[in-house]
């Protein structure tokens, strides 16, 4: 499946590329589920920088998760120094139309984006080919079969 | 036959004026505006409100800006 970038807005240009006046990011439509619970669709980023899938605590809680009581650790970005606690629990994400995948995703209250399908849950199981040749850029990901 | 490539949303310019450290509810098409709350049920509730009972929802932050996605938090939601 190829879906072009979706773009957000962007509140200061960075002066080095004065030609960028948006950000074009990589994102799925999904929803998230537990039990027969599941969330209104929103739009995640799709990163391979991030170790995990992670959503803004309030997704899960809208789920009826007891956020906090889940499995708890720290991360940290690229700035070194500052950690935010993350919180793990078991849930299924609907992406797009297409595909269910089962996933330990962490559950944090500072993400500063809805969701991001990081490496371990999303990249596991998909291919994932970024084209930053043409603007948009595009985002191709293809389900990988695993025998059962 | 090349692969059908579906189309992105350009929610730029919809959410560049839109509440802040808010969550936004936006029409399936997402052309539109419908909801917004602190909470996502306050945004969701008020979609439904307006006739839109299944809102596309998305966390607007107290900025747009650039960022390593996979960092937790902001800077200034950290301060």
């Amino acid at each position: 499946m190829k879906k072009q970038y979706s773009s957000f807005p962007l509140d200061e240009q960075n002066p080095a590329f004065p030609d960028e006046k948006e950000m074009f990011w990589p994102t799925l439509m999904v929803r998230v589920g537990k039990s027969h619970q599941q969330t209104p669709r929103f739009p995640a980023v799709v990163d391979s920088g991030s170790p995990w899938c992670i959503f803004k605590s309030d997704i899960g809680k809208f789920l009826g998760i007891d956020v906090y009581a889940g499995k708890r650790y720290k991360m940290g970005g690229v700035i070194s120094g500052i950690t935010e606690p993350i919180y793990f629990h078991k849930v299924k994400i609907y992406v797009e139309q297409d595909w269910v995948i089962d996933v330990t995703a962490g559950f944090a209250d500072k993400l500063g984006v809805t969701g991001i399908l990081g490496r371990t849950g999303f990249f596991d199981n998909f291919h994932v080919h970024f084209d930053h040749s043409v603007k948009p850029p595009i985002l191709q990901i293809d389900r990988i079969q695993k025998p059962n | 036959m090349p692969e059908e490539i579906r189309a992105g949303t350009n929610l730029s310019n919809i959410l560049t004026g839109a509440a802040r450290n808010s969550w936004i509810a936006l029409t399936e098409d997402q052309s539109k505006i419908v909801g917004r709350g602190e909470s996502l049920e306050q945004a969701i509730k008020e979609a439904q409100k307006n006739g839109v009972d299944d809102p596309i929802v998305v966390w607007a932050p107290k900025t747009w800006q650039p960022c390593v996605h996979s960092w937790a938090t902001r800077v200034e939601d950290a301060k």
